[in-house]
């Protein structure tokens, strides 16, 4: 096993201790006791620095906490989560529902996570290389958030959370070397293609980092740059009509995960509130609390570990939290990669493919909630519906889709073809109906 | 085209109904709805409603809190200063509540009031200049249902939804409480603070709530059942 550690070069954020490391493990052997001592290693060299102070690892997240959550609120996520339940009904190792969509262009992706949503965008320019890599591309990841994302972010003001997640990505993608940046070489010295990935936040209700990184991922993984020839000293960009643009190439995908600590409990993919309490309880120095990023890839292997908020007690809970990273990380990269394999066709097939698709896919239901904030474990939207479909057309009637693909209803009324996936309303003329 | 009541409207369309009214007689416009010169125009998205005699108003869906005089709203202590206290109603500055306004307050009798607690309080000055005002007693001094709410929990919904459930027509809140019985105060700001017995009956009052929002009456009566089901263990 060799594990090497890369720490922050010049310990810009020294209150906010992070290591990136990427060691190789056999999967299904994670922790044997023998490998396990290295990440306790590793852990201790997280440790010391925070127990000297109390409040040394509360840093940068407390800051950008401004909306203000009240002692019930707290006192109320508190006493559920101790209890065995979350907010919005999931289990402790559940994740809320992650979407992916494709942009017309190659390299532009909108992920969601529940209600976090996040647009990602790949562009390329040649530049020069610096001197002291001349033979590499570069890589530039710009992270925005607006006040879009919600009120109390600033325009034109890079806020502190705005710097973390971009260091955060940063470590995630260029530090874990997932990219080929020899491969973005033309000429040596003189000419290097440099990726941008620009990160925008449209909506932020909680675990950024982890939308964050799974849109900075898909779009590396889906942007094809334009095909450079070389003739004589003179370099040809081929547009993409003229040669097919080429992928980048990925040695390995890491995605970065978010677990909430409250005490001994682990939470996969906190919301908002969740966030926000988790760290309330840390800054007031209660029971431990902070968030935990954990960076993993497909091959299981650990590329980044982040700890924000109060010190750990105990190993036992990095550990837990590396093992279901590792899971939930390899099927989310798996997804990852099945969808860019279907768009890929999709696309040459000159299916048209934009961001469009997101609205319609999900028309007829627009005035159904899918996630409650606050949600029983087994209470169900559709449940409602089902009780009296006799009376109502909606979609649940349309699943029983005839051959013509019009469903039987009242005379003129309008019906949802559920096909395509896009909604379109359909005039039933009256001889139409009889059959 | 004639705009009738009931319909939807969007922001720009001219309502030529209340202008002729409007000759003949007192009108009153509410919100969505503004006047140029002799016309009345809509801006809001929503669905345009009349009281008799002759108010109307855009009933639309909205988040965002515009303070307004008398309405009852659920805020959050964010500060001490003085002798008053922040309280966050989720308007565009905070409101300020002076510790004088309880019931039984005098200069040396404080109330205890902590940073972080929750506050049902009435809107006593909301003007578009000045800071909003707001009072935890009535005319009479009394507080009544007013004051700091303990436990529980608050969450914030659309205004439209509070609207919704404090309307007498609806069946929301009469049958959730033959369910199990729970408290509930209801910010005309967008927030609910719901108290229950357990955690779980807290969570599915504020699920019953939430999921009520583009239900019709019949439907929420079904959904109440469907939750108080799942509370009571009978679907799993």
């Amino acid at each position: 096993m060799n594990a090497y550690i890369m720490t922050d070069g010049n310990n810009r954020l020294e209150e906010h201790q992070t290591i990136a490391v990427r060691t190789k493990y056999k999967s299904d052997h994670l922790f044997e006791t023998s490998k396990s001592k290295a990440i306790e290693n590793l852990l201790s060299s997280i440790k010391k620095p925070s127990l000297t102070t109390k409040y040394g690892m509360v840093g940068i997240l407390s800051k950008m906490r401004e909306t203000f959550i009240s002692n019930c609120e707290k006192s109320f996520i508190q006493k559920i989560i101790n209890a065995g339940h979350r907010l919005d009904g999931r289990g402790y190792n559940e994740s809320r529902k992650l979407n992916i969509a494709f942009g017309s262009e190659y390299g532009s992706c909108f992920v969601s996570l529940g209600d976090t949503k996040v647009l990602a965008q790949v562009s390329c320019e040649v530049v020069q290389p610096k001197q002291i890599r001349p033979n590499e591309g570069i890589l530039y990841i710009n992270v925005e958030i607006s006040p879009m994302a919600a009120p109390h972010f600033e325009t034109n003001r890079q806020s502190d959370l705005n710097v973390y997640l971009n260091r955060l990505i940063e470590k995630c993608y260029k530090d874990s070397k997932c990219i080929d940046l020899e491969s973005l070489c033309i000429v040596v010295e003189e000419k290097v293609w440099s990726l941008r990935v620009d990160i925008k936040i449209l909506n932020h209700d909680g675990n950024l980092i982890e939308a964050a990184s799974i849109a900075t991922l898909t779009s590396l993984a889906h942007f094809k740059r334009p095909d450079v020839t070389r003739n004589g000293d003179k370099i040809v960009i081929h547009t993409l009509a003229e040669k097919d643009p080429i992928p980048t190439v990925l040695y390995h995908y890491p995605v970065c995960l978010t677990f909430a600590i409250f005490g001994e409990i682990l939470l996969t993919d906190p919301s908002f509130i969740e966030e926000s309490v988790c760290m309330c309880t840390a800054e007031e120095g209660n029971s431990g609390g902070g968030l935990l990023v954990v960076g993993v890839n497909q091959y299981k292997e650990l590329c980044l570990l982040d700890l924000n908020g109060a010190a750990i007690d105990s190993p036992n809970i990095v550990h837990k939290a590396i093992i279901s990273a590792t899971e939930r990380g390899k099927t989310v990269v798996e997804y990852i990669k099945k969808l860019i394999i279907t768009d890929d066709n999709n696309r040459q097939k000159r299916v048209k493919i934009n961001f469009a698709d997101i609205i319609t896919n999900n028309h007829i239901q627009s005035l159904a909630r899918k996630d409650l904030s606050i949600c029983l474990k087994n209470y169900n939207v559709n449940d409602v519906k089902t009780e009296d479909v006799e009376e109502m057309e909606d979609e649940e009637v349309v699943k029983e889709i005839s051959k013509y693909d019009v469903v039987k209803s009242h005379p003129h009324t309008a019906e949802v073809k559920l096909k395509t996936g896009t909604s379109a309303w359909i005039e039933i003329s009256s001889e139409s109906d009889e059959g | 085209m004639n705009l009738s009541i009931g319909d939807v409207v969007l922001p720009g369309d001219r309502c030529d109904e209340i202008s002729k009214i409007a000759v003949k007689s007192k009108v009153l416009i509410g919100p969505g709805l503004r006047r140029e010169s002799d016309n009345v125009y809509i801006t809001k998205p929503g669905i345009l409603k009349k009281r008799n005699p002759n108010t109307f108003w855009v009933d639309s869906y909205q988040k965002r809190y515009i303070p307004s005089r008398g309405e009852n709203i659920i805020g959050t202590v964010i500060q001490k200063a003085g002798d008053i206290f922040r309280v966050d109603v989720g308007g565009s500055c905070p409101a300020a509540l002076s510790y004088l306004s309880f019931e039984g307050a005098t200069k040396k009798n404080r109330p205890e009031v902590q940073i972080g607690d929750v506050i049902y309080a009435k809107m006593l000055v909301a003007s578009k200049d000045m800071e909003p005002e707001l009072v935890c007693v009535d005319s009479h001094g009394k507080k009544g249902r007013l004051g700091v709410l303990t436990d529980g929990f608050v969450f914030k919904s659309s205004l439209s939804l509070i609207r919704k459930i404090l309307n007498p027509s609806c069946p929301l809140i009469d049958s959730l409480k033959k369910e199990w019985p729970f408290e509930i105060a209801a910010g005309m700001n967008g927030r609910i603070w719901i108290k229950a017995n357990s955690m779980r009956e807290t969570i599915a009052v504020g699920n019953a709530i939430l999921a009520a929002e583009y239900l019709s009456d019949e439907d929420i009566k079904s959904m109440c059942n469907n939750v108080a089901s799942i509370l009571a263990g009978h679907l799993s």
